[in-house]
Order: C-alpha cells, then sequence, then structure tokens
C-alpha cells in the first residue's frame, strides 16, 4: 500500500500548476464552508451568550407543565421554591441561584401600550448576576421593599416616551384569573443596546409580583447562574434525582424556533456546499482523465510489472482523493484566515436585530468562530466527492491493455 | 471569424467528453446560481407580498401625529369619521379597495396563560380582508353587527389550546391610557400560513373594537390596495391632504427593502465564489489542452500565425465552451427552478416575527436574474480562458514544435 | 526443462475495418537458461511474440504455455498476476517509472511481491550493485543517461527472481558503446543467475551475442539456429 501512496502522492505534483488550480478551488470551496459554519456558531454565541445574560441563567427549573406552555407564561407556582434554591446552591458550578415570577402583561400608558413579559425578581440576589441591574442608565434598579416601582429598558421608555418617575399601568392576569391592573412608577432604566429586546421586558421585584398576581410567597421559576457556560448538561444531571417533578431546562429550550431556523439553513447550506463540490470534483474529473491519456505507456509498464486492473484503478481514485485531501489543507488555511479576521473585526447585523424574537439579543456584531466544527463531515465530503470523480478516469486507466499501451508513444 | 469559431468547434469536438465535463462543471455553477437567486427573489418577493396583502397594503392614510410604534389611540392621533374617507379614496379610478382599520395592543388570556397580541379592528365586509376570510379554518369570519366574536390566528389558537366557539378574555388598551378587559368568543379561527403574523394577531369588528377602545368614530388607518402597484405615487399625490400623512408600502417596509438589498450584496459575493471555482476547472480544462497541443501551436506559428491570432482561437474556444455550458446551465436551472416555483420549499417556521415570512417559499425566476447571471458566468468563463490563450500566444515556434515547454 | 512453448499461435489485430495478421501459425520452445534473439524486419512479428510469451496478450488462436501452464485463455487478472514475479520486462523505451528514484524502481516488483523491508533492500543494492549503479540509486530516471536507465530496467526484470526476461529492442535508443554495454551485462546475468533471456531485435551488433536466433518473416519462424521446430523435435 507504501508504494501506491507513493506513486499517487508523487504523480500529483508533476504538473504543480495544474494540481494547485484545482486545488485552489477545492480549497475555496471549503473555505466558503467554513464561514458558513463559522458564522453559525458566531450567530449562537451571539445570541445564546447573552441569553443567558438577559433570561437571568443557564437553567430555569420549573412546575410540571410548564415547558407545554412556556410561550404564555403561565402561573403555576413551584412546589417548593426554597428546596429547589438549596439543591441547586449545594453544586459547586453554581454562583447564584434566584427565585422569579415571569408572566405576560401590557404596559400602557397615555401615549400608547406594549406588551411585555413582566419578570418579578429578587433584587438583592440578582444585583450581582442580573445584566440589567449592571447596566442602569437612569434612575436606580430596584430593591426589596420597593412597591409600585418598576425597572423597565430604554427601547421600551423611548418608545412609550417616559423617564424616570412617570408612572406605566402594567396590566396581567392574577393566578385566580383575575385582572390585576396596577399604575407603577418607573424607578429605573436599564440599557442593554438591544432596543427591541428592551420593549419586552421589564422587573418589578418579587414581592410585588407575588401581591400582584396571588403567589404569596411563592414563585414560577428558579433561575441559577453557572460558573461557566458548557456546565448545563452536568448541573441538570446532578439536579434531576434530588428535584423530581420539576422541569429542568437549559436555556437553549427558550429558543427552539432558532434550532430549527439554524437547523434548516444548514440543510440547504449541505446540498450547496455538495454541489459546489461536485463542480470542483469535475476539475479533478478533467485533470485525472488527461493524466491518464499522458500517462499510457506508463500504465501499460505497471500493467507489465504485473499490477493488476484494479490495482491501476486503486492509483488513480488515490491520486483524486490526495488532490481532494490537499485541497482541504488548502480550505482550512483559507478559512482559518478569513474566520479569523472576521473575528477581530465582526460582521454587523444591527440592522437585522429586529427580525426575529432571538435575533433581538444579538447586540450589533456578530463574531465567528474559527468555523472548524464541522469540519471533519466536510473533509469526508470532499474526499468522497473526490474518490467518485476519479472513478471515470482510474475505471478508463484500468481497461488499458498493457499490449497496447505500450506501443503509445 | 467563422474560420475561427469552426476551428475553435472542431477543437473541442477532438475531446468531447472533457469539454463536455468543463461545459458541465459550468452548467451545475449556473443552475445553482439561478436556483440561490430565484430563492431569494422568491423569498423577498413573497415577503412583500405578504406584507403588503396583509399589513400595510400599497398605501395607508393617517393621522398626521400618528406614530405606528406606539399604537397611540388618542383621539388626536386617529383619523375622524373614516368610512366617509374610505369611500372617497375608493371613489378613484385606480384604487381596488380602502377601508378603515383600528390597530390597538392587547393581551389574550385563558386561565392563569397570556399572550400579547395586536388588535386590529377591521370592517368584515371590506374585500381587503380577503387573505383571512380564505384562510378561515374554522368557525365563521366575523360580520359587522358582531358584539362579542373575536377571529384569531391558528398558532396563538393552538399554543393556548382554543376551538371555535370558545371564550377567551381580552385587554385592550384604551384612548384614554387605560385598559379595559372584555370576554369574547372566537368565532373563527384563520391561517395566513404566516408564523410571525398570525400568532400575534387577532381580529374585532371595527365598531366593537372601537367601543372596547373609547374611539367613538375613529380609525388609526385607512389600508389601500390599488389595482397596479406602479400608480402608487400618483394617487398616494392624487390623495394627500393637510390633516393626514399618506404613506406609501415603500415607506412602510423600509427595512424589508434594506434587508433586500444587504442580502443582494452578501448573495453576489457568493455568486463570485461560486463562479471562481467554476472558473479554474476551466481554466484548466485549456491549460491541458494548450500542453497537449503544443506541437501544433508550434505548427501555426510557423505558417504565420501570430500570437493574437493564436490567443483569439483559444478565446474563441472558451467562449463556445462558455455558450454550451450556459444552454446547459439554463435548462438545468430553469427545470430545477421551476420544480421548487410550483412545490415550493418548506422552511417551516423560524420564528421570524418582524418580517412576514410564509412558512413555504416558492422560487421566482425573474429575467434580469437570469440575464445578469448568464452575462456573468460568459464573461468570467472568458476571463478564465484568457490565461491559457495568453500562455499559448506567448510560445516560442521552435520550442513548441520540439513539444517543449 | 521447457521455460515457454508456443503452439500453433496466430494473432490477428482489428483497426477498424482492417485486419492485420501478425502472427500466422508460429511453433517455438525456450529452454531454461538461453540467451536467444528473436530477429527479422519491423513488422514480422517479433514483438507481438514476445508479449504473447510475456502474457501481455492473448494468441487470436493457438496455446501459450509458461513454465508448463497454459496461459491463452486466462483473464486479465490472472495474467497480470502470471507476469508478476514470473516475467521480468526490458523495453526499447527506458521504461522506468519516472516519479520513482532508481532505487525505488528496481524496489518495486519486490513489493508486489510482498518482499519484507530488510531483504527488499539487500536484493535492490545487491542488483543495482550488479548493473554498476550503486551509487546512483537515489536519482530519479530524468538524472541518468539512458544506458543507465536501460540497466537500472535490468536490474528491476530481475529482482523478483523471474524464469524469463523479454526484452524488446533492448539497445534501439542507446548508442553503440552503450548498447554493447548492456548486451555484456545481459550476457553475464544469464549466464551468473541463469534466467533465460529473450529478445527482439534486428540489430547485427546485438545478434551476435545470442547463443539461439529465431527469424521470423511475415508472422511466421522461417529459421531456428537450433534447429528444431516444434512439432518435428517435440
Amino acid at each position: 500500500m507504501r508504494l501506491y501512496f507513493r506513486l499517487a502522492w508523487r504523480n500529483i505534483w508533476r504538473h504543480t500548476r495544474r494540481t494547485v488550480i484545482i486545488i485552489l478551488a477545492m480549497g475555496l470551496g471549503l473555505a466558503l464552508m467554513m464561514f458558513y459554519d463559522g458564522l453559525i456558531v458566531g450567530f449562537d454565541e451571539a445570541i445564546y451568550g447573552n441569553a443567558i445574560r438577559v433570561l437571568g441563567g443557564n437553567i430555569q427549573v420549573h412546575a410540571q407543565g410548564y415547558r407545554l406552555k412556556a410561550s404564555q407564561t403561565p402561573l403555576l407556582p413551584l412546589p417548593d421554591d426554597q428546596a429547589v434554591v438549596r439543591a441547586a446552591q449545594e453544586l459547586p458550578q453554581v454562583v447564584a441561584a434566584t427565585r422569579r415570577i415571569n408572566t405576560g402583561g401590557l404596559a400602557s400608558s397615555r401615549e400608547g401600550a406594549f406588551a411585555v413579559n413582566i419578570t418579578g425578581i429578587e433584587p438583592e440576589k440578582e444585583a450581582e448576576v442580573n445584566i440589567a441591574a449592571q447596566n442602569v442608565v437612569a434612575g436606580r434598579y430596584l430593591s426589596g421593599d420597593d412597591g409600585d416601582v418598576i425597572f423597565i429598558g430604554k427601547g421600551l421608555a423611548d418608545a412609550m416616551g417616559v423617564g424616570v418617575g412617570d408612572r406605566i399601568t402594567l396590566t396581567g392576569r392574577s393566578r385566580h384569573e383575575q385582572m390585576r391592573k396596577r399604575t407603577m412608577t418607573v424607578i429605573g432604566i436599564y440599557d442593554l443596546k438591544m432596543p427591541d429586546l428592551e420593549k419586552r421586558t421589564i422587573y418589578i421585584s418579587l414581592s410585588e409580583a407575588q401581591s400582584l398576581y396571588d403567589l404569596n410567597g411563592q414563585s414560577t421559576e428558579v433561575a441559577i447562574v453557572l460558573k461557566q457556560v458548557g456546565q448545563e448538561a452536568e448541573v441538570i444531571e446532578a439536579l434531576k434525582p434530588v428535584l423530581p417533578g420539576y422541569e429542568i431546562d437549559s436555556f437553549e429550550a427558550n429558543f427552539p424556533e432558532l434550532q430549527q431556523a439554524i437547523q434548516s439553513k444548514s440543510g440547504v447550506m449541505n446540498i450547496f456546499s455538495v454541489v459546489i463540490l461536485m463542480i470542483a470534483g469535475i476539475g479533478i474529473l478533467n485533470l485525472l482523465l488527461m493524466a491518464v491519456y499522458e500517462r499510457t505507456r506508463e500504465i501499460g509498464i505497471l500493467g507489465a510489472l504485473g499490477l493488476r486492473p484494479r490495482q491501476i484503478s486503486l492509483l488513480f481514485v488515490l491520486e483524486g482523493t490526495m488532490i481532494g485531501l490537499v485541497g482541504v489543507v488548502m480550505g482550512i488555511v483559507l478559512g482559518l484566515m478569513i474566520n479569523g479576521i472576521l473575528m477581530r473585526v465582526g460582521l454587523d447585523y444591527s440592522q437585522f436585530t429586529g427580525v426575529t424574537d432571538y435575533t433581538a439579543l444579538i447586540s450589533g456584531r456578530i463574531y465567528p468562530s474559527w468555523g472548524v466544527e464541522k469540519l471533519l463531515w466536510r473533509g469526508l465530503t470532499v474526499a468522497i466527492i473526490s474518490a467518485l470523480a476519479a472513478l471515470i478516469p482510474a475505471h478508463e486507466a484500468s481497461q488499458n491493455e498493457p499490449a497496447q499501451s505500450l506501443h503509445y508513444v | 471569424m467563422i474560420q475561427l469559431l469552426k476551428m475553435a468547434f472542431r477543437n473541442l469536438g477532438r475531446n468531447r467528453r472533457r469539454s463536455f465535463f468543463s461545459a458541465l462543471a459550468l452548467a451545475m455553477g449556473l443552475a445553482l446560481l439561478l436556483l440561490l437567486a430565484s430563492f431569494v427573489e422568491g423569498e423577498m418577493g413573497s415577503v412583500i407580498d405578504l406584507t403588503t396583502r396583509l399589513e400595510s397594503g400599497h398605501l395607508q392614510v393617517r393621522a398626521k401625529t400618528y406614530d405606528e410604534n406606539k399604537t397611540s389611540l388618542k383621539w388626536q392621533d386617529l383619523l375622524e369619521n373614516p368610512a366617509q374617507i374610505a369611500a372617497q379614496i375608493a371613489s378613484l379610478e385606480p384604487v381596488q379597495v380602502a377601508t378603515p382599520r383600528l390597530f390597538a395592543s392587547g393581551i389574550v388570556s385563558v386561565g392563569s396563560e397570556t399572550s400579547g397580541v395586536r388588535v386590529i379592528g377591521i370592517d368584515p365586509l371590506s374585500d381587503a380582508n380577503a387573505p383571512f376570510r380564505d384562510g378561515l379554518l374554522s368557525g365563521e369570519f366575523l360580520t359587522p353587527e358582531d358584539r362579542e366574536g373575536i377571529l384569531i390566528g391558528y398558532p396563538l389558537a393552538e399554543r393556548m389550546g382554543l376551538k371555535a366557539g370558545d371564550k377567551l378574555n381580552l385587554s385592550v388598551n384604551t384612548s384614554n391610557g387605560d385598559v379595559d378587559e372584555q370576554m369574547f368568543i372566537v368565532r373563527g379561527i384563520y391561517s395566513t400560513k404566516t408564523g410571525g403574523f398570525d400568532r400575534i394577531t387577532v381580529f374585532l369588528p371595527l365598531a366593537k373594537a372601537q367601543a372596547i377602545t373609547q374611539t367613538d368614530n375613529h380609525a388609526s388607518t385607512i389600508f389601500i390596495l390599488l389595482k397596479d402597484k406602479a400608480l402608487t405615487e400618483a394617487v398616494a399625490a392624487a390623495i394627500a391632504g393637510a390633516n393626514y400623512q399618506v404613506l406609501t408600502w415603500e415607506d412602510m417596509n423600509e427595512l424589508i427593502l434594506q434587508t433586500e438589498q444587504m442580502a443582494n450584496g452578501y448573495i453576489y459575493i457568493l455568486y463570485l465564489i461560486v463562479l471562481a471555482i467554476t472558473a479554474s476547472v476551466i481554466i484548466n480544462t485549456l491549460v491541458m489542452a494548450v500542453f497537449e497541443r503544443t506541437r501544433e501551436i508550434g505548427i501555426l506559428a510557423s505558417l504565420g500565425m501570430k500570437g493574437r491570432q493564436i490567443m483569439a482561437m483559444f478565446l474563441t474556444e472558451s467562449g463556445l465552451l462558455a455558450v454550451g455550458g450556459i444552454i446547459m446551465g439554463l435548462i438545468i436551472g430553469v427545470l430545477v427552478v421551476a420544480y421548487f416555483t410550483r412545490y415550493g420549499f418548506y422552511i417551516g417556521n423560524m420564528g421570524v416575527t418582524g418580517l412576514l415570512i410564509s412558512d413555504t417559499i416558492y422560487t421566482e425566476l425573474t429575467w434580469q436574474d437570469t440575464v445578469n447571471l448568464t452575462v456573468l458566468s460568459f464573461i468570467i468563463t472568458l476571463l478564465a480562458g484568457l490565461y491559457p490563450a495568453m500562455m499559448a500566444a506567448r510560445m516560442d515556434p521552435v520550442q513548441a514544435l520540439r513539444g517543449g515547454r | 526443462m521447457e521455460v515457454a512453448r508456443i503452439e500453433n499461435v496466430t494473432r490477428i489485430f482489428k483497426t477498424g475495418d482492417v485486419e492485420t495478421q501478425a502472427l500466422r501459425g508460429v511453433n517455438l520452445i525456450i529452454e531454461k537458461g538461453e540467451f536467444t534473439a528473436l530477429v527479422g524486419p519491423s513488422g514480422s512479428g517479433k514483438t507481438t511474440l514476445l508479449q504473447l510469451i510475456g502474457c501481455l496478450d492473448q494468441p487470436t488462436s493457438g496455446r501459450v504455455f509458461i513454465n508448463g501452464k497454459d496461459v491463452s485463455k486466462l483473464n486479465r487478472n490472472q495474467r497480470a498476476d502470471m507476469r508478476r514475479g514470473t516475467i521480468g520486462f526490458i523495453f526499447q523505451f527506458f521504461a522506468l517509472i519516472p516519479t520513482l528514484t532508481a532505487y525505488e524502481n528496481v524496489e518495486m516488483p519486490l513489493l508486489l511481491n510482498g518482499k519484507s523491508s530488510a531483504e527488499r533492500r539487500q536484493r535492490v543494492m545487491s542488483l543495482l550493485e550488479s548493473v554498476g549503479l550503486a551509487d546512483r540509486a537515489h536519482h530519479r530516471p530524468d538524472q541518468l543517461s539512458g544506458g543507465e536507465q536501460q540497466r537500472v530496467a535490468i536490474a528491476r526484470a530481475l529482482a523478483p527472481n523471474p524464469t524469463l526476461i523479454l526484452a524488446d529492442e533492448p539497445t534501439a535508443n542507446l548508442d553503440t558503446a552503450n548498447g554493447q554495454q548492456i548486451m555484456e551485462t545481459m550476457t553475464r546475468l544469464n549466464l551468473e543467475t541463469g534466467v533465460t533471456f529473450v529478445f527482439a531485435t534486428h540489430d547485427p551488433r546485438v545478434i551476435k551475442f545470442a547463443r539461439r536466433v529465431v527469424t521470423l518473416r511475415d508472422g511466421m519462424v522461417v529459421e531456428d539456429s537450433a534447429g528444431v521446430l516444434v512439432g518435428e523435435g517435440g
């Protein structure tokens, strides 16, 4: 086998120019894919990175039945929220575990009205981990004994034309299906540079939420902040046996549509990439057809030395595959260069943040990753397509009768 | 010239298979680009079309101070006696339909579950509501006198477990900044296959909407559809008045148009990359052809053919190759696109709410894209042919005759 | 002991509608250790006969035996297996693989026959030494002269210890001195190793090295210096 590799490898470089052109084509195709893969990861990170901070944690614990209705934020109290907090705090990965109440409501003033998510938080406990708390631009953050005050985003404040000290009517539903309407004073405004998101998220203190929505001493969610992203799975595994009957989800579960969008786009990209690689594959095919023709006599010699037709075919398939793989190396170099630059510069996405709920979490620019996440599969695809492209020339080479090939000058 | 074409044609015929594969590479590239272009066009076209039909219309007339982002219900931000204004506009010849609409924000609640919605008061009899009437999945459409009926979208109904005939609570803001709550009966469930719209939009008869929001005989806008989109500017000028603002679909869909422009910019980079890959395949084929024919080029040169003529010969070859590839590519491309134009490309719900995107995209190939891409492929193939042609032209006849390089 | 036996062999080539009869009923026996020249003008069928003996081609009719085995009906793979290890070839053009060094060219048949690396190294070096090229082992073919290339080809032909070496006009592309040297090398190796050599030529300076001369004309054996014709001597 080493002989075949040696022959195939050296044959590639007999006509450097030709080979280099095809390698460039393959490399360009692969680099394009790496760029795309990198972009998807960057997109994910841009959203998830902020999602964790905005959602208030890497993991959320809810009462049973919540998951199915998550987008309607039902007021399902946790059976024993203190026990959940205690269980979470025993784990070394956990930085904070805080109780919350989430519900939908309407924020209205004379100027207009907006459907919002109202989140009741424990102000002191969240002060360190809540991103909104750390980005106050006017007034102040909530405190535990605040009543009738509300902490809103700059996006909403601008849209409603309100400032600190102004009053907003907050309408929601209580646990007992009664409408709860309360006029509250804006105590502070936070700015995350994500206006579309800020329009939808307002904070009140947990105690206020408890009394507003008839959840005396209760909460609907425990948000758990971890030391780093990526520990979610292990923490969920550790919590499951301790907290039977609770629904424990990582932050990703909040964006089912994002996963679908990415999957659906990746599917299109996969088809697209296969077609592009096939075009480059035709380059390999043509190159090898030419090589078979040029090396007719040499193929005859190999035959005279006792190589079987199959083995001669193998030689060309190896050659094609190797060209593809060198193309992969070229592609990796190109791809790393492109992504390396974009990692520093970033891509402007601010125009599109309003398009979906999840893109609202992107604060301006997207920074792609190196794009090596799917490299193994991409490389394999290149190798397979290159090998397939080599089949026709390889077959042709094996059909040569050595007696005739040797006559060929 | 004829001579040149003949020679180039024969030369390509000498290695038919290789020429075929090179042309195929170009064909695949072009077909891919056609599909891509038609997909983007279809996506964007459908976004604009959907937005026009469902949301913006071709024109809207609003009060001077109305701010779309606030959905204000203050009387001074609204149009008074909208039916009359609508009737006046509808009497213009190019206008297909003009109807008043009232916008309010609200939350729908069932039990302790809530969902934020946009409430639109419509004149149930207007033809402008055809997309919702035709998209009725169950129950009935609204009638003008209906005092407790509401029309909701399928995704909302599914999420909240609502069927036609079920009850729900609706809280909406009112003209005095207050919020009012009332119980409604789900009269019907509609679907426009546009998740982002259907999930958040509920309809009330205009009279009922005015009553609950305490806006009396007022509306937020007059929604206008024209017989011909091209007449938008003309009609806008005709109905312009001192007391209200007239907005065209272009004004209202700035985000979409910007997105489209941006997408087109990115996609052009993609086009160039695909064509660069295609071009390298063609360069290679021609470089090999030059090598193969080294001796022949020497003979031609010794017969007195000038470098420029040799170059012209090879360029003609790449031109012919391009024509062949483009014809093949157009056939493949048009067939593939035709399939997706007919059966569509299911993308599902991507959670898009800022734009109105249908769950299935039907590709749409425009003449402009077809011509642009064809010309682009032709030019790039010719450029690719330049290098081997120059190589051939620069060959030294003595060296070439020996078959050297 | 018979190395090759050719019985009533004919070979017809078809090119389009034209049929060319390259061999018209050839009978020939090659014994072990022979150093035999096939001579005759071009077109007489020398090369065709060599290719049939070398299992590169199949007869239209008649039979070919190599080491007592009928090879005329073997398929392509079986013929390839037969060539590998049993028959060595030397061609008129210096048929080395251009991407491999002299050493690697000689090593190739050994690799194909699955010899161990120690065995290979030792055999390649001794072969290169015996053709006087030990110091050029790591040169590529394009760095060697025509004579040197042909000597590498001889070493390669000998490498797997074949029973038979077939050479088609081995000196045709060489000057007199180099041709002489090639023939001397082949003669010496024939005597030293006992391997059978059959070569096609029309060069009188080469013919004089042969111990047996078989003359072909128009696809038939017209003269054999051994005086033994198949069918008569049995």
